[in-house]
């Protein structure tokens, strides 16, 4: 990329806001009613990572593997590479995030640990705070972005997922980082207010995996 | 009523953009279309650009919209369209557009964009915009230059398309830009220029009135930038002088003053702007002092 110092980030954007925020209402029309099936798995995956044993855990980790798959395919591949010639690299990441939760969840699943109460509202708030956003910006409610779905929640849900849970691998957190940090940055180079809220759930994310002192499993 | 710039005349009028800028006697002549060079063909002045706010995908709301700019754009007057397969969905969004419209005539200003096989990928740009052919096939930003002039030029000798050209933006890469414009034979150029990007001033146009290659402008208005900034700023008497109703078409008055200039092409997502821009090409030239006051006072935006 010649003269690669005069580039800024709106050249590497080739949508609209508009479009942009059109992709959602689309994608919630086209799986109605599968969101409630996707906040389900959310709210489940949670729910099971509070559980004792062995099988409880595995398999909110492999539930939420399976909302980035969903994320994947549902999203990026289905909707946003109409648009976005890259969406097959977002695609790719979101699918190589859903393998390593998978391996986690059978190889070392995590569990709810200590007190991480700033984890679970993080979870939390991207599960039920994150679909209203389109009405506080006067926006159709159809727009919701949804955990499962969407990968803005998907992604400040996972790093809430993580923090509530003990000694989770810092890996898990790297993409779901990356993404919130990139989107930020997108989300405020189309001139969209959500940028900040997405920057602060980053921000929330990366501190409430900060490991806690005097932490045990 | 359109103006023809002869051989003859285009290198007096570099001579003279060589001992000043602007030369007033230069000030293009009022027509709502210019006379392409190397054929004579009127075309329009100002056309319509596609990036971004074509780039819709599979919304039906959003096709529509296109449409209905594109609908818009046609009914006054304007014919030069102008897209890339870089511009994500606007190529196919154009094509329906078109396909719903009856095919109505328009001149289709593509590009290619690619190190691989440019042949195939103008061959899927036009199933996109459902043309058998181009009127207008360029090198988009440089890229494999060499390579696909070689295609697009052995596409014109077959009467597979009717005029080539090359692109750039932003001011990149203009040593390069100038150097494509001595070594090929090309009908058209395009690059951008508006009140505040005038490097164009300093080579590109007055070569390109030298070299008998007509001038498509890009970013008139930055992609947006220039006319956001101006939002809510009344247009004051000075400016407006000429018959400019808009800062928007203030600017491409500025654009369409210089003599280099064919066709500007805004992109809008407004079917009523695209109505605008398309009249602003009735507006008479401005002289230098105009032009300086409105670079001036963007500038200082």
């Amino acid at each position: 990329m010649d003269e690669w110092w005069t580039y800024a980030p709106s050249d590497f954007l080739l949508y609209s806001r508009a479009s942009y925020e059109r992709q959602f209402a689309l994608l919630n029309l086209a799986v109605w009613p599968g969101q409630a099936a996707a906040m389900g798995a959310a709210a489940l995956a949670l729910m099971l990572q509070a559980m004792g044993g062995r099988r409880a855990p595995m398999a909110a980790g492999l539930l939420l593997a399976g909302l980035w798959l969903a994320v994947a395919w549902l999203y990026f591949l289905d909707r946003h590479a109409q648009i976005n010639f890259i969406a097959p690299v977002m695609a790719a990441a979101f699918v190589c995030q859903a393998a390593l939760l998978a391996a986690v969840a059978v190889f070392a699943p995590l569990r709810l640990g200590g007190a991480r109460p700033l984890g679970s509202a993080l979870a939390a708030l991207a599960l039920f705070a994150f679909p209203l956003a389109p009405l506080l910006q006067g926006r159709a409610f159809i727009e919701a972005e949804i955990v499962g779905l969407a990968p803005d929640p998907t992604a400040a849900f996972t790093l809430g997922a993580l923090a509530a849970a003990s000694r989770a691998p810092p890996v898990l957190a790297l993409i779901p980082l990356g993404w919130l940090g990139f989107s930020a940055l997108a989300l405020w180079t189309m001139g969209s207010p959500a940028w900040a809220a997405t920057l602060a759930a980053a921000i929330v994310g990366a501190v409430a995996l900060r490991p806690a002192a005097g932490a045990t499993a | 009523m359109h103006i023809t710039l002869t051989r003859r005349g285009a290198l007096a009028l570099a001579a003279a953009a060589a001992l000043q800028p602007f030369p007033p006697a230069m000030a293009a002549a009022p027509g709502f279309t210019r006379a392409i060079p190397s054929t004579g063909e009127a075309v329009p002045v100002v056309g319509l650009g596609s990036w971004i706010t074509f780039n819709v995908g599979d919304d039906p709301q959003g096709l529509a919209n296109v449409e209905a700019v594109v609908a818009a754009f046609l009914k006054a007057g304007g014919t030069m369209i102008d897209s890339s397969p870089m511009y994500g969905s606007a190529q196919s969004a154009i094509g329906a557009a078109l396909k719903r419209l009856g095919h109505p005539p328009v001149f289709s200003a593509d590009k290619v964009w690619t190190s691989g096989d440019g042949a195939a990928q103008i061959a899927t740009s036009a199933a996109r915009w459902d043309v058998a052919r181009f009127d207008l096939l360029q090198v988009h930003n440089l890229v494999a230059l060499e390579a696909q002039m070689e295609v697009i030029a052995a596409m014109k000798a077959q009467g597979r398309v009717r005029y080539i050209g090359v692109t750039t933006s932003e001011g990149r890469r203009h040593r390069e830009f100038e150097a494509a414009m001595q070594r090929y034979p090309l009908d058209f150029v395009q690059f951008t220029y508006n009140p505040v990007d005038r490097e164009a001033e300093r080579r590109l146009l007055p070569l390109a009135l030298e070299r008998g290659q007509a001038v498509i402008v890009n970013r008139p208005f930055r992609q947006g930038a220039l006319t956001q900034r101006l939002e809510g700023v009344p247009l004051p008497a000075w400016a407006a002088e000429g018959g400019a109703a808009t800062w928007a078409q203030a600017i491409l008055r500025f654009v369409l003053s210089h003599p280099a200039a064919t066709c500007v092409i805004p992109a809008t997502s407004n079917p009523g702007h695209a109505v605008e821009n398309v009249a602003a090409a009735r507006l008479p030239p401005p002289d230098a002092a105009w032009r300086e006051r409105l670079s001036r006072e963007l500038q200082a935006l």
